[in-house]
């Protein structure tokens, strides 16, 4: 249980969270209205869905950069890779509502797993069709990651599934172990801490911490399957192996 | 094959490819709460059942849709061999 002191409801913090989620809301249509302009210039459905997730990643880096000017949350980025990755499983624990937004404004090209209520949400659907997004109900979700990997293109995980409880509870599912066998792609992990913490599941908007809380963004090396597990034994095995050895790894990172 | 045949083959298999205990695969256990078996750890041990044990068997992935338990897996192997 959150032991995070929030700000009062009339107070400047929660008059800062208003603003973001206005800025947000503006901001999400924005790559696709940008997108179906583009569409009157000739240029092939991939490049669009590129375009389009550049402009994603250039609003995600703004929207933090005005989190940080309304004085909601500051956030530090760590990288220990400094070239653009591609074809990569990424990876991130799961504490805030934002993790999305801060992996998607530092890595580009990402391919996220939506949920179903963020394709029917007017703000969002648009644009996530448009980045040629995947949904989470999608009955060859599987399949489409796989292809998504091997045409370079980075795909977004959560393996906790949805938002932890606490850092170190790291219950993570074993989707991300599964694309990395079945497609060999390296996984590059980020970390994400957020201190104190905030933006939990089941808070309102306007239940924010008291004091301003740091975002940690730490963007690890990328690595392959065959660091972790030896690949000769079944793959049933590797799955539930790499899922662990991703756990001991967050949870050496976390760990103060 | 009988059930018997099927069951001892099918626990050998689970046995190498999950983790388990022998004592954990019996009939009323469910794969995904009991014995941690999702939906892609299926498929592979459909692959297992196929290419290593004597279970011949011609199946399609509709076959397994209502299979929750390890019993309910025996009752369709038995009903496809």
């Amino acid at each position: 249980m959150s032991e995070t002191v929030i700000a009062p409801l009339l107070s400047r913090r929660v008059a800062a969270a208003g603003m973001s989620y206005v800025a947000f809301g503006l901001f999400a249509p924005l790559p696709a209205a940008i997108s179906q302009i583009l569409r009157i210039i000739p240029i092939r459905a991939e490049r669009r869905q590129l375009y389009t997730r550049q402009m994603i990643q250039h609003l995600c880096w703004l929207f933090t950069q005005l989190m940080q000017l309304f004085g909601l949350y500051r956030h530090v980025v760590v990288r220990e890779i400094f070239d653009n990755p591609s074809g990569k499983l990424v990876v991130a624990n799961h504490p805030t509502l934002l993790d999305a937004v801060f992996v998607m404004a530092y890595i580009p090209n990402v391919c996220c797993v939506a949920k179903a209520s963020l394709a029917r949400n007017f703000f969002t659907g648009l644009t996530l069709r448009q980045a040629g997004f995947v949904l989470a109900d999608d009955s060859n979700l599987f399949e489409k990651l796989i292809d998504k990997l091997s045409h370079g293109e980075n795909v977004l995980l959560f393996p906790e599934g949805t938002r932890n409880t606490s850092d170190l509870e790291l219950n993570f599912r074993r989707g991300a172990a599964n694309l990395m066998v079945a497609s060999g792609c390296d996984v590059l992990p980020v970390i994400l801490q957020c201190r104190p913490r905030a933006l939990q599941k089941g808070e309102k908007w306007y239940q924010v911490p008291a004091e301003r809380a740091e975002i940690s963004v730490t963007i690890c090396r990328p690595f392959s399957a065959e660091e972790l597990v030896d690949q000769t034994q079944p793959r049933t095995l590797q799955y539930r192996q790499i899922t662990r050895a991703l756990v001991a790894f967050y949870r050496c990172r976390l760990t103060p | 094959m009988t059930r018997d045949e099927i069951k001892a083959a099918l626990t050998a298999v689970m046995l190498t490819l999950f983790e388990l205990e022998e004592t954990q695969i019996i009939e009323s256990a469910s794969l995904y709460d009991d014995l941690d078996v999702d939906s892609i750890d299926m498929l592979d041990l459909l692959l297992s059942i196929k290419q290593e044990t004597a279970v011949e068997l011609d199946f399609e992935p509709e076959d397994f849709r209502d299979v929750r338990t390890f019993g309910d897996l025996l009752d369709v192997l038995e009903r496809l061999t």
